[in-house]
């Protein structure tokens, strides 16, 4: 199933937003929680409900701070370094990936 | 002497060309998507070390091999063809059975434009089994993600379709990804993919 033009993956995303933690998977706001804590919970329960996955929160800085896989095989880095800078690259990703996030439609009215 | 082979490198063999580029990126996508490291005669462009050599060290140090040879064809600028794809596949199958143990458990996989075109030009290579991607980037991320999957022996791999859609989405966020760092999507150096493809692979699969 395909949103915003794009195919969704497997990972859930767990977003600081407007002074809450939004969890966001398949394309769409999953849940929204005032703590990370019960953000993070909510992703563990999602992912252990899936035949394999990951979650990943972001800071406020943009960056990841936490990341856990659930039956994926393990992301390997290539042995030589880009030039570009591992972090500069981080950065890039962090924003493009959030922008993208942070477009997806709100929650689902009950 | 201690083993150099890396269980989870992969080597390509593969041409350079601008037409080609597409199905590249499938390739190294699919194998960092599934847990394994691209590597390749392009990635380190240090001047230094004679081409040759760098490309044994890398054969030397991959378990697995990826042989493309469907951009083997008269160039009509020569009226020759080009030998490196059939030549660096000799130095992989000739590692594999004259090198020392590790050397022998090397698994490779051969692609081609279509399965029995081979037979016209390196009929030696009969009795293996050749794959076709049709020059299409999801057809080739299914063929290097079954094979993987057989040659590893790693159960649990995911599978081809879902590996082709993550890069879709790859694809999509490439652009942007690109602008961000200043760089041209369609002049990518292949360490910059690779490390921008292993970056992503960690941040939104």
């Amino acid at each position: 199933m395909k949103m915003n033009g794009m195919a969704n993956g497997k990972t859930v995303h767990v977003v600081p937003k407007d002074g809450a933690w939004v969890v966001i998977s398949e394309g769409r706001r999953s849940s929204v929680h005032s703590t990370q804590a019960e953000a993070i919970t909510a992703a563990r329960r999602m992912m252990k409900d899936r035949l394999s996955g990951q979650f990943v929160v972001w800071g406020q800085s943009g960056r990841i701070v936490k990341r856990e896989t659930y039956r994926l095989p393990k992301v390997k880095s290539p042995p030589l370094k880009s030039r570009l800078g591992r972090k500069k690259i981080e950065e890039a990703v962090g924003s493009v990936v959030l922008d993208r996030l942070n477009s997806y439609s709100s929650l689902p009215r009950a | 002497m201690p083993s150099r082979v890396r269980s989870d490198h992969v080597f390509i063999n593969c041409p350079f060309d601008p037409g080609y580029r597409a199905v590249l990126e499938g390739m190294v996508f699919a194998i960092f998507s599934l847990g394994f490291v691209a590597r390749c005669a392009l990635e380190d462009d240090d001047g230094g070390e004679i081409r040759l050599s760098k490309i044994e060290r890398i054969i030397e140090e991959c378990k697995f091999g990826i042989h493309d040879l469907s951009a083997v064809a008269i160039d009509p600028a020569i009226n020759l063809p080009r030998f490196n794809m059939p030549l660096e596949l000799g130095l992989f199958l000739g590692c594999k059975r004259f090198g020392a143990d590790p050397q022998r458990k090397k698994k490779c996989l051969i692609l081609d434009s279509d399965r029995y075109r081979y037979r016209n030009f390196i009929s030696d290579i009969a009795g293996q089994d050749i794959h076709a991607h049709g020059g299409r980037p999801r057809e080739a991320i299914i063929e290097v993600r079954n094979w993987l999957a057989g040659a590893s022996g790693r159960k649990l791999l995911p599978g081809g379709a879902e590996v082709s859609v993550r890069y879709e989405r790859f694809q999509a966020d490439l652009p942007a990804l690109c602008a961000r760092v200043q760089r041209d999507p369609s002049n990518l150096i292949f360490v910059d993919l690779s490390e921008m493809v292993s970056i992503w692979l960690r941040a939104d699969r």
